[in-house]
Parts: C-alpha cells; structure tokens; sequence
C-alpha cells in the first residue's frame, strides 16, 4: 500500500537493497531472502567504482520489470545460492556480470557427501577450459620492437584452418578421441609439448575422468576441424612486456627477471566442442530434472545430482573438452615456439620459452576444503575464476611451493594483464580462488546502436514470406556504464586479499583468431 | 616419394579453379605415394591464400594466380588442355592438351585414371537469351558483353575500360556485381578520398565515366541481401561517397540516381602509369586464349584489383546510377554519332534497352547475372552422370556422382549440384542451415573434402562439419558482411510465418539481423561490425531455446558474446 510499492509485489530497488549489506570495504553479503529459497548466502568482492556499477545494474533491472532474459549479476549469484548441495556462500568475483545460468565471475562449491548436491553446466559455462597460458622468453621489448608486426604475423601463420587446411596439426578422428581422453599427455606424445609444460599447468593438462565415449558425435564433429585453433571473439595472442613487478620474489620463480621482458600470452579454450558438450547436458539434465523434482529459480540453471548418469557424463565430457582446451593451448605454444625460433633464429630452449602457467577459468573440480573447521570433498564451479591457491598446497607445481600459485589474467584485448598469486585469505574465503579479467569485453562503443521493441510484419524481400521484424527505436540511452576496468578488480582482489600482484605486462602486439 | 611406383594409384582432377586445385593439393598431400594429375586449360592456377578466420567454420580468403611450378607436391602433375570425353566404363579421359603457346593440338591424348573429380566450374550467364534474335537485332551481343566470372573475363574487361568507356551498364545484382560496382565506384583508400574532398567542390567532375547498375530487383544486392541490410548498405555507400555527391539514393525505391560519385583518385593521376601493368604486378600472367571459350577458372575473390590498378590509372572514379527494378530487353548497334570521342573507339557504342523502353547509349554491357554450370560438363555422358535441375553434376553428400559410377568419379565446386545436401535429410524448420550457393568459399570446402573422401579419409559424417551451416564473408564498399545459416529464411518454406522471428539492430556502421524459429536462432547476417559472428555461429549449432531473450539479443549494452562464453 506504500507508495513506493511496484505492482505485482515488485520490491523496488531500496527494498532490494535491504537485502544487501557491506562487511568489509572491498566485500558485501546478499542475504537470504533476496530471492526465493536460498540455501546459503551471497557474497561479492567489489571496490567502490565497481559497487556502483553491481548496483546501477540491479536499479535497472527494478526500474526495467523483467523485460528481456538478462537478470543482473547479483540476482544470478542468489539463484545459484538456492542449489541443492551448494557449500558455505555462493561467491562473485569484482569482475562478475550477467551469463548463461551463473553469472560469470561466480563461484560455487557443492558437498560431495552430500546425495542430493548438483553439477551444473552454466556453472562452469560453454567455453569449458577457457583460460589463459602465458610463456616466458629471455628477450627484450627492444629486440622485438622493430619487428613486432612481422613476429606477431607469423605466430599464427601456420594455424590449421577448419577442413582443408595444411595445419602442422594434422588431426584426424583417431587422434581427437586420443586428445580428449589424454589432454597434454596427448601433446606431449606428438611432440607439441615439452615435459615441463605439464609441470606448469593445472591438473597436469589432462583430466583424468575424462571419457571420450560420454561426448556426442556431433560435439566431436564440431571439434575435429578446430583442434589447435585460436578461436574468435573474446580469444587472442598477444606479445606483451613486463611493465611493473609488485612481487620481486614471486617474480623470479616465474623467470620474469626485469621490466621490458618479452611474454606471449594465449588466451582460448574448447570452442565449438564445448559448447556442444554444455548443450548436450543441458538438454539431457532438463529431463532429469523432472524426473528426480530439482526445483531451481532460473531455467538457464538446468542441473542433476553429481552422483546421476547425467551428473557423471556431463563431468566425463566436460573433462574431455577441458583437455581439447589444453590441446589447443600447447598446440599454439608449439607455434609461438616456432615462430619464435624462425624469427631470432635460436631454438625455443635458447630463447627459455618455458611455460610459466596455464589457468583454466571455466572449470569444474573436485577438491578438498575446510568448511567450518572440517575437511570437506567439494565439486568447485569457477565460471570466469580462477583457481588461486596458497603457498604450500599440495596441488601447486614444486616452483611455486614458495608464491602461491600464479595466476594468469587477461585484460580486454589490447589492454594490460595481470599475473597474480593465490593466497591462505583466498584459500579460507574464496575456495581458492579470484578474478578472471575484465568484466566485459566491451566497453560500450556501441552506445549509439539503437534498439526498438516493437514488432511489425515485414517481408523478406528474397523469401516474401511473412515475418515479424523488430526494428529500429528504442534507444538504451539511461544505460550505465558497465565496462569494469581490468585494474580496478586485479587491485579489489588484492585489496581483499584473495589473491597478490605479482607482475604487470604491457601488450605490444596483438594476435585475434 | 619422388617416383610413385606401379601399383600408386592415378587420381586425375580436371580443372584448375579453386576447387580443382584444393582437391589435388588435398589429395596429393594425404596420398605422397600415389600420383596426382590436374588437367588445367588455363596456364595458371587459383591458390588460396591469406586466410582469415572469422569464425570457426567461416574463413575469408585471397585467391591469387600462380604458375604451375608453384604446387609444391612431387606427385603432382599438372596437363595443359582440354578434356573432350571421358568414358566412364573404361576410367579414361580423352584430353586434347595445349602447347607451350597456347595453341590446342591436332592430336588427343587418352588419361587413365582411378579416380576422377571433377572441377570444371561453371559458364557465365548471358544477360540475353541467345535465342531470342530480337533480343539482339545487329548481333552485338558477343561484341558488346563481356561476362564477368572467370580471370579470362576480368582481363577482357579490364582492357575494355581501359579503351575509354564512358558509360557502362552491368546487369545483374549478386556478388560480382557488387564488387564490380565496389571497385568501380569507390576508393578503397578512404585517406585519399577525405584529401580529394576540397578538389571536388565546385561542381561534379563532368568527365567521369558512368556505371548505370541494372538490378532485376527492387533492392541492390538480392542475392545476399533482404531489403533492410540493403538499405543499411545503400546507405553506407551513400554517406562514404558523400563529399562527391553521393551514390544511389534510388535504393530501394528504384529512383535513378545519377550523381557522380567520382573525384580523381590522388596521386596516380598525375603519375604516368603503365597501362598494361602485365609485367608489373607479383601476379603476372599471359593472357591465353581470348574471345572464344571461357574455361578459365573463376575470377576469385581478388578479382577486382585487377581492374582496381587500371582504374587508378585512368584517374578517376565512374560515377553510379542505380536502376532498381530494371531489366535488358534488347542491345542494339548505336546509330551513326558525330563527335570526336568516337573516333578512339574499335567497338560501339551500343545501346542497351530496357524494359520501360529507357534507352542507354554505352561501351561495354557487363554480364554478372550467375552461372550456369551445364555448358562446362558436357563432355561428361549424362546416362552415366546424372545432373541436378541447375544442370549440374548432380553428387551426394559426399560429393560422389549419383549415377554408376559413384565410387570413382567425384564432381565438386560449381559444376556440382548439391541438392541432397541442401537442408539436409529433413526439411523446414528442422532444416541442417546450409544451402548451396556458388561462392569461392563453397568451392575450396568441396575441393578439400571430395579429397578427403576420396581418400577414406572422411564420409558423409566423419569432416563433413562444413555441410553443417551455410557460411559466407564478403566486403561490400568496405563493409565487412559475414552471413551465417538460414539468413534470409532459406529452406523454411513450410514453416508457419507465425513461428518466425527477427531481430534487427542498425547501428552506427553496422547493421546485425538474427533470424530465429520458435526461439532456436536460425541465420543471421551481420555488416560492418561482426564481432559476434562467432557467438551466432555457435548458438545456431547449439540450437538452444533463446525465446526469452528477445530483442534484447542484439541489445549493445549486453555482451552476448561473453554470456554464452
């Protein structure tokens, strides 16, 4: 009856708000109740600019009503707080934003004992193992400089292109299966990957569950003719240079000796196949959702018990495509190292174009975690985070026993990048993990596209069938500003403590799929 | 492997355009023992270079001539001729073969083969009927045409512009067309263009030659294009060429526009350049054959800097008039003209009429209206290859003939006709989005993956993603056009109009459409910024339920490229 009230009992944007509250200057809490059935609670790390941003994105949304299928972040991260089996909090990284079920930036953690906890694909999202490798070199910014352009050329010069390409990469559909069930192994026995590679990789470039036999053969259709391949988008190489050292210490263990230290940067993940794998499950949990009465807030939320045939094959298939992914990481590491090798016409080894390390930052993992002061066996989605864990884990390569583990983020294409080290604040808050990048690849340079709800019947001139067209009006003008800063969220999560600064690289050219 | 023994097999592929010379790369490649033949009328071959990959299935590229001695393979031998017959029965083919001036032999020479693919392409349309003989009443129709499609053509127009037309009318309204109007009309330096604004001024460049654009349809460029992304592009074209008065504002209402575009082109006009630049580009090449069969390969998609160096030379720009809605009814032999610019002329001019009785007076009428596939696979005997309703070789979905002989005689690029694969095994809104259209990139997928089947390599299944969703890049006035599976509504006939929906966004140089049936997106097209292509590409792979969405797919504000990430 209050005049502030929306109709159909919609709370307006101070009554969401009550719902939130601030903990720390870098962390807030959503509480049980800002959306229905919510098992734990929310959290979400942001600074100041970027709080503005989460919160501008939720008053549009109240002020909008539910028009569209795009629910902002926060409400994203309380739907994924009421799954069965979820752990502790449902966590959003300072780079968190809207995505398919879980927002990107979100991760959830489900007790394994647990006989009604659930796997979901959206938790760990289409691009299954997209993530970041970054090699190191012993050259200078000088010794590229004049030649970056002609350097950056060749790099992927020799990248097999779809059917019919020439790749250096023969693959036929004897050697993919032999990829998805081997991962790195699978590399390094045809001579893509050096040994140490694996060191420096998670899980050593190969899930061990992975079952070939659980991924459809139109999923492998779509990923035979893109095995090594950069992918679009989003995805890119770039050359870049150390531009600052936060952590002198961390530094060294990584071989990143000085400023102006040339690094190759590739950032790309399991393309086609995996979004096939993450639709195959999505279609097949949808079922079994019916059949055992999961109930969730969102359809884009589609689960299944992790013990369930569909739980376990979507975990076999996802492990397949994570491998495809680190096929395709080392496969373009064997074409930098080529490139590389031409170029200054000494070999890779001469040039230490070592592996410093690969992230995946769409992963689900099983794992070990102290919730409340116990030892639990958890399934870990990280959608759009990445692992971080602290000095001394067991599960980080020898090198880095000392650091913590390094963790590899892009910015925006173009911008700078961050390498960082996991931390026991991170471990304890986080399960172990932080940011991913930037929270949008876009800024928003396509503010004056315009957008029109209306429909109107209008016929395709070739066809002159009949069809309903929705076309220009609308402007989106009152949208806010929701491009997030690469530095802004590296510098929250230092801030907050989930995770240290250790390097700042500078992009001097740039590689696009 | 450098001397295949006895027992290798011959694979022989006839015709060096870009699908003959895939497939016998591909073939030679994956068989080093065995022996690989191409029969090539043509003394150079298509290569397909710098390619660019936009999406995973969607790729453009350059396709450059290059001579003989470029294929790199041992066991690959390249024939110059023609082949006259082929005798199925016995796996020959008779090829009479050219000699080193391009001269045809008195004698044939008979080829063995164990398998054979054919690449033969496809002939270009005339823009008349050939029968109709009141079509053509003074018989100028070969004299005054030429048919843009193959590199022999592209010479052949290439010399004729540079003879000093004035005016020239182009029939046709696909993708030759718009790159012929593309490169005729607008600077490709856009640098060059902004400094020639000031020199401009005071009024149109009376000198500049016309272009008159003859589209049979209400809209330019049919082909591709519904009548919305036509108007994003029409007016593209319009707002580059403004600062010299613009392009066809008659789009698509079909108004006439003849404003010059043209304002002189910088620098190489006050250079002396070299007419006949033969001798000066990295693609050099000698010309063949001339005038009579066209068996050359398809111009590929470079084809336009070809005739872009001549135009620079000459200085200027044609200024473009577009008549929508038009078609040629009638060429004529222009009556006797005083003045003296006719006396440069060998040829002409000519008259071009059209349906509303418009009389054009021109130089060179220029065909792009499509191919026709049949002329080029004659010698093939149609009991034992059956042909599709095109007229082509009809093949199945591995691009293996349809008749007999099946299991040894492949056809692929354009002389195939496709049809079982179009819209795969099931029809409407359950439709596999890929349709045949001949295009470059059709041609080098079908050449690589008829040598894959020929070589066990790959089935109906096993490679053949690229029969999965229909993919095409292109520029157009310097916008990049990426088009991806049911774009305008292909194969979706039987589906109710109700159940169809489409989405537009026009932006500040760009223009995106999704096209989706009962939520489940089905094509797509995108001009100018096409960032996302690879996003569509995947959700209409995925076919996943997106009704929710609605417009707000294609809001800007929303990264849906990041979301299904």
């Amino acid at each position: 009856m209050g005049v502030m009230d929306l109709p159909g009992g919609r709370r307006t944007y101070a009554q969401e708000m009550e719902f939130l509250e601030r903990v720390t200057p870098t962390q807030w809490r959503v509480r049980e109740g800002f959306v229905p059935n919510m098992r734990v609670p929310g959290v979400f790390y942001v600074n100041k600019h970027l709080e503005t941003l989460m919160f501008d994105e939720l008053r549009q949304h109240v002020d909008r009503g539910d028009v569209g299928g795009f629910l902002p972040a926060v409400k994203q991260l309380a739907n994924v707080a009421c799954l069965p089996g979820i752990v502790s909090k449902s966590i959003a990284l300072p780079d968190v934003h809207s995505g398919y079920g879980f927002a990107i930036g979100n991760v959830a953690a489900f007790d394994m004992s647990d006989p009604n906890a659930v796997v979901s694909p959206g938790g760990v999202g289409f691009d299954i193992n997209c993530g970041v490798r970054v090699v190191r070199t012993n050259l200078h910014e000088r010794d590229v400089t004049d030649i970056k352009e002609k350097l950056a050329q060749s790099l992927f010069d020799h990248i097999p292109v779809g059917v019919g390409s020439q790749g250096i990469i023969p693959t036929s559909p004897a050697g993919l299966e032999a990829a998805l069930e081997m991962g790195m192994d699978w590399s390094l026995r045809e001579g893509y990957a050096w040994a140490e590679d694996k060191e420096h990789c998670e899980e050593y470039g190969r899930m061990l569950n992975a079952d070939p036999n659980k991924v459809s053969a139109r999923a492998k259709k779509r990923g035979l003719p893109q095995m090594g391949t950069l992918g679009a988008g989003n995805h890119y190489a770039e050359i870049q240079v150390v531009d600052e050292i936060f952590d002198k210490h961390a530094a060294d263990k990584m071989g990143i000796e000085r400023l102006g230290q040339v690094m190759v940067m590739i950032h790309s993940g399991s393309r086609g196949l995996g979004h096939q794998v993450a639709t195959d499950a999505l279609t097949e949990m949808e079922r079994a959702m019916a059949r055992d009465g999961i109930l969730v807030n969102d359809r884009q939320l589609a689960c299944a018990k992790i013990s369930s045939p569909e739980g376990q094959n979507y975990l076999s298939a996802m492990s397949c495509a994570a491998n495809y992914a680190w096929v395709n990481r080392s496969s373009m590491t064997f074409l930098c190292r080529q490139a590389f090798a031409k170029m200054f016409d000494q070999t890779p080894d001469d040039l230490d174009m070592h592996v410093v390390y690969d992230v995946s930052h769409n992963i689900a993992k099983i794992e070990e975690h102290v919730v409340d002061g116990e030892l639990k066996t958890l399934l870990v989605h990280r959608k759009g985070s990445t692992r971080a864990f602290p000095p001394h884990h067991p599960l980080i390569p020898v090198d880095y026993q000392y650091t913590g583990q390094p963790v590899l983020i892009g910015g925006t294409m173009g911008t700078c990048s961050y390498i960082l080290t996991g931390t026991e604040k991170g471990m304890e808050e986080t399960f172990g993990s932080t940011c991913h990048g930037a929270g949008r690849a876009r800024s928003r340079n396509n503010s004056r596209n315009k957008l029109d709800y209306t429909e109107v019947l209008e016929k395709l001139k070739t066809k002159g069938i009949a069809i309903r067209v929705a076309s220009p009006k609308l402007v989106m003008e009152e949208a806010p500003e929701s491009y997030k800063d690469v530095t802004e969220v590296v510098n929250t999560c230092h801030d907050a403590g989930i995770s240290k600064k250790a390097v700042k690289l500078r992009p001097i050219a740039v590689v696009k799929g | 492997m450098d001397s295949p023994d006895e027992d290798a097999w011959h694979r022989v592929v006839v015709g060096a355009g870009v699908a003959g010379v895939c497939c016998a790369e591909e073939l030679a490649r994956l068989r080093p023992s065995d022996r690989v033949t191409l029969v090539a009328a043509d003394d150079a071959l298509k290569a397909v270079t710098n390619v660019e990959r936009v999406t995973r299935n969607l790729e453009t590229f350059d396709v450059q001539n290059r001579p003989h001695s470029a294929l790199a393979y041992p066991n690959l031998a390249v024939v110059r001729g023609v082949v006259e017959a082929c005798d199925p029965g016995e796996s020959t083919l008779v090829v009479r073969p050219f000699d080193s001036n391009s001269t045809a032999a008195n004698t044939t020479e008979t080829i063995a083969y164990d398998q054979l693919c054919v690449c033969v392409g496809a002939e270009p349309r005339r823009a008349l009927d050939p029968c109709d003989r009141s079509a053509d009443p003074h018989g100028v129709y070969d004299e005054a045409a030429v048919a843009v499609r193959d590199t022999e053509s592209v010479e052949d127009l290439r010399e004729r512009l540079g003879e000093g037309a004035r005016t020239v009318v182009l029939v046709g309204n696909g993708g030759i067309a718009m790159e012929l109007v593309q490169a005729l009309c607008w600077d490709e330096e856009p640098g060059a263009e902004g400094g020639a604004e000031g020199g401009a001024e005071g009024g149109a460049d009376d000198d500049a030659p016309t272009l008159v654009w003859l589209c049979r349809h209400p809209a330019i460029g049919d082909a591709f294009f519904d009548r919305d992304a036509a108007e994003f592009l029409a007016d593209a074209v319009r707002s580059r060429t403004t600062a010299a008065g613009g392009v066809p504002s008659g789009v698509p209402s079909g108004v006439p526009s003849g404003v010059p575009s043209g304002v002189p082109s910088g620098s190489s006009s006050t250079t002396t350049t070299n007419d006949d630049d033969a001798n000066d580009g990295e693609h050099k090449r000698r010309r063949v054959r001339r005038g009579t069969g066209s068996r050359g390969g398809a111009a590929g998609p470079d084809w336009t800097r070809r005739l872009h160096r001549n135009q620079s030379s000459k200085g200027r720009r044609f200024r473009l008039r577009v008549r929508t809605d038009a078609s040629l009814t009638r060429v004529e032999r222009a009556g006797p003209r005083g003045g003296a610019d006719d006396s440069n002329r060998t040829r002409g001019p000519y008259v071009a009429v059209l349906g509303d009785g418009e009389r054009i007076e021109m130089d060179v009428l220029v065909s792009a209206v499509g191919v026709d596939p049949a002329p080029r696979v004659r010698w093939l005997p149609e009991g034992s290859f059956p042909r599709g309703a095109d007229g082509g070789v009809a093949v199945d979905r591995a691009f293996r003939t349809m008749g007999p002989h099946g299991h040894d005689v492949y056809a692929a690029g354009d002389c195939a006709s496709c049809e079982l694969r179009e819209g795969g095994r099931s029809g409407g809104a359950a439709a596999v989005p890929w349709f045949q259209m001949r295009l470059w990139s059709q041609a080098r997928t079908s050449g690589t993956f008829v040598a894959r089947v020929m070589c066990g390599e790959c089935d109906d299944d096993a490679w053949g993603f690229n029969y999965e969703l229909f993919v095409h890049s292109t520029s157009f006035f310097g916008a990049r056009c990426v088009f991806l599976g049911l774009y305008n509504g292909q194969l979706l006939d039987d589906v109710d109009e109700k159940d169809v929906t489409t989405y537009s966004r026009r932006g500040d140089g760009s223009f995106a459409r999704v096209l989706l049936v009962r939520g489940v997106m089905r094509g797509a097209v995108l001009i100018g910024d096409v960032e996302s292509a690879e996003t569509f590409e995947n959700l209409i792979l995925d076919g996943i339920d997106l009704s929710r969405f609605g417009p707000t797919l294609l809001d800007p504000e929303v990264d849906i490229d990041d979301y299904f990430d």
